[in-house]
């Protein structure tokens, strides 16, 4: 069950058992209330039965004593007793009226006492006009037996009332006890529930508290990995202030974070180069979310600078309003060191070939000029060995100018730089295929184009490796009867892979790892011409691409060249 | 003075290179009135002096010691007075920024030469018949 259902739930429960004690508290006082005045009542009854018969004794004892005495004093309780005693019967009345039984006995009691008192009445009577009459009647017993009546009836009443009194009492204590014990269980019940109700808020409130630890812990390992991370992070506003930076950005640029942070501007940390690559690039930023890979040099605190490079990304508000940039920055200087060091190379790698193909190609073409001009002058003078020999100068001459060609070629695709055009590669391998076929009209060749997927890349360079492949197919076909070259292209992952196929000399796998490797060849000069580069500019074309090339092949039964460009 | 008639001038520093070029030349018979300098100030020298003939076609290597074949091309599509020679480029290598360069310059051609003697004597006989016979310049 959910937390707060918990908490209502048993806060629900907890007000209703308070509602239920109180309904229960008033409901029971009342009833208390009533069986004490019930005791009380009957208390009364007793009393006042007890006064009733103390005042009828009053007048038995007055009656007696004036008798005895003649003494008019003791007349004096007589009449008071005679003046209280009906109004003492008529409250008795009222207050006997609920029991039947007892309210009978009164009404006995108020004619005996009614008798009673007309006797004493005729007695005093009497004994004032003729005591000697009056003594008699008193020694009829007349009054002594009325008054044991009276005292007999009084008995039955009190001790009826008596009764009563105890059963009350009785009753009245367990009514006590028992709502003593459904109270105690009430507050119990309630008492339990509060500390469920408590133990459940804690838990509650430890889970949350340990949650807000974890929370925290995390938030600062997340501004521990901004703040320390190997590279600059920075967010700018619009107008280019600066919004936030890491410590790795603070500390390269030699800044505080309160000196940058709303302080600068991302112009004030550029020279004028950096600036422009900057108002290039920012505006460019609002439109485009991304910039990758902008290089300029950014300006330390201490005036002097370093080149980064910066990869930023913009930050939009729900309404599509341009927020803020969020900007990752890198130390480019070991790269720059790096490519200024590649580019040296390159540079110095570019003077060697260019030296090459100038200094080398021409001696060797004063060879080959020569050879030649000896054998057109001074054919007739040579015999058939002289003739052979220069046959060989000329031809080895011929061959070593293709190697440096080739090579030259080779080394100018790796520094060339590529451009990005849409291939239609079908349309492309088709006219190849065409030309091929027009070239070769004496080989009969069938080819088999499938459908091949597009792809983008350097339009020229992938003509080549096609053209390298083709013509590797043919000429590695052409001892057959019949070229089968089948040529076609899937895609896998995020590649598409291109193959031709050929049923040529195919080759053997144990020596695949020497297929694309410059002037690595499998096959003797004498069975197929070449230099042995082609394969190796078409790895080094589709490698440049980011794709891959590989290879199948059985010996005499043809070979599979695949290579991969990436979509 | 009467000068003779100049069709080529053949500015190449290798002498080798040269005779080779002159025996193509020769063989499509269009060695006869041709000048042979051996690098490219000798060229300048002789192109910019009023004396001398201008050439029909100036055959001009590339490479050459003190002012190469790059210089020498500047000068002469710089000036208005050689500015309509018809240069063509001989050269051994073909390297794309030579290509380029040369072309801004205002090259006319640009041919490298074949390995090959045979299509090396073909390409020249081509050359000198188009640059001499067929094409042609303002007087």
């Amino acid at each position: 069950m959910r937390f707060e259902l918990k908490v209502v739930i048993g806060f629900i429960i907890t007000l209703s058992l308070v509602i239920l004690m109180g309904i229960y508290t008033y409901d029971n006082n009342n009833s208390q209330l009533k069986a004490s005045l019930w005791v009380d009542h009957t208390h009364q009854v007793l009393y006042r039965s007890e006064q009733l018969l103390s005042t009828l004794t009053d007048i038995e004892t007055g009656q007696r004593g004036f008798c005895l005495t003649n003494n008019i004093d003791f007349l004096v309780p007589y009449s008071i007793g005679k003046q209280n005693i009906h109004p003492q019967v008529k409250f008795l009345k009222l207050l006997t009226r609920d029991n039947p039984r007892q309210y009978t006995r009164i009404l006995k009691l108020e004619k005996l006492i009614e008798q009673k008192l007309a006797f004493s009445d005729e007695v005093v009577d009497l004994y004032k006009k003729n005591p000697q009459e009056s003594i008699l009647l008193i020694t009829s017993l007349k009054g002594k037996k009325l008054m044991d009546v009276i005292r007999l009836t009084f008995g039955d009443l009190m001790s009826e009332e008596k009764m009563l009194l105890e059963q009350r009492t009785i009753e009245n204590e367990k009514q006590i006890a028992k709502s003593n014990l459904i109270f105690i269980a009430m507050l119990a019940v309630t008492v339990l529930i509060l500390l469920g109700l408590f133990y459940t808020i804690y838990l509650n409130l430890r889970a949350r508290n340990r949650a807000e630890q974890e929370l925290l812990k995390a938030s600062k390992d997340i501004e521990d990995l901004y703040d320390n991370a190997p590279c600059g992070y920075h967010s700018l506003d619009p107008n280019g202030m600066f919004l936030q930076a890491n410590n790795t950005l603070c500390e390269w640029l030699g800044y505080t974070k309160e000196e940058l942070i709303g302080k600068k501007k991302i112009f004030d940390l550029m020279n004028e180069e950096g600036l422009k690559s900057f108002q290039e690039n920012f505006p460019k930023l609002k439109e485009k979310w991304v910039i990758h890979n902008v290089q300029f040099d950014i300006v330390r605190k201490d005036k002097t600078s370093f080149p980064v490079i910066v990869n930023s990304t913009a930050i939009y508000d729900s309404n599509g309003n341009y927020l803020k940039s969020r900007t990752t920055t890198f130390d480019n200087t070991e790269q720059k060191q790096a490519n200024d060091k590649i580019n040296t190379l390159n540079e110095e790698l570019e003077a060697f070939t260019y030296t090459v193909s100038h200094d080398l190609r021409s001696p060797l073409r004063s060879i080959s000029g020569y050879a030649q001009i000896l054998q057109e002058d001074y054919g007739q003078t040579l015999d058939d060995e002289g003739k052979r020999v220069t046959n060989v100068i000329i031809k080895s001459s011929k061959r070593l100018g293709q190697l440096i060609d080739d090579l030259l070629n080779f080394s100018q695709i790796g520094r060339k730089e590529l451009s990005n055009n849409h291939i239609n590669m079908h349309a492309m391998v088709e006219q190849l295929v065409n030309d091929f076929k027009e070239q070769g009209k004496t080989l009969p060749i069938e080819f088999n184009v499938h459908h091949l997927d597009d792809c983008r890349g350097d339009l020229n360079m992938i003509r080549q490796v096609w053209y390298n492949l083709l013509s590797n197919a043919i000429k590695y076909s052409q001892k057959k009867n019949s070229i089968n070259i089948e040529i076609g292209s899937y895609v896998k992952g995020s590649e598409s892979i291109y193959y031709i196929k050929d049923n040529g000399a195919g080759f053997d796998m144990q020596y695949v790892h020497k297929l694309f490797g410059v002037f690595q060849r499998l096959h003797r000069i004498n069975e197929f011409e070449g230099t042995g580069v082609g394969l190796a500019i078409v790895k080094r074309i589709v490698t440049r691409h980011g794709g891959h090339v590989w290879a199948e092949g059985l010996p005499d039964l043809g070979a599979t060249f695949y290579f991969s460009i990436p979509n | 003075m009467i000068q003779h008639a100049l069709d080529i001038l053949l500015v190449e520093d290798n002498p080798d290179d040269a005779e080779l070029a002159i025996r193509a030349l020769r063989k499509s018979n269009l060695a006869n009135h041709l000048l042979h300098l051996q690098d490219g100030q000798e060229a300048l020298d002789y192109l910019f002096d009023e004396k001398n003939t201008k050439p029909k076609l100036v055959l001009l290597d590339l490479k050459m010691p003190k002012v190469d074949g790059i210089e020498v091309l500047r000068k002469l599509k710089a000036d208005e007075r050689t500015r309509t020679i018809p240069v063509v480029m001989l050269t051994s290598s073909k390297e794309e920024r030579d290509i380029v360069e040369t072309y801004k310059l205002g090259v006319n051609a640009y041919i490298v030469k074949p390995l090959d003697f045979e299509q090396f004597g073909t390409a020249i006989g081509q050359l000198g018949l188009f640059w001499l016979v067929l094409n042609q310049t303002p007087q």
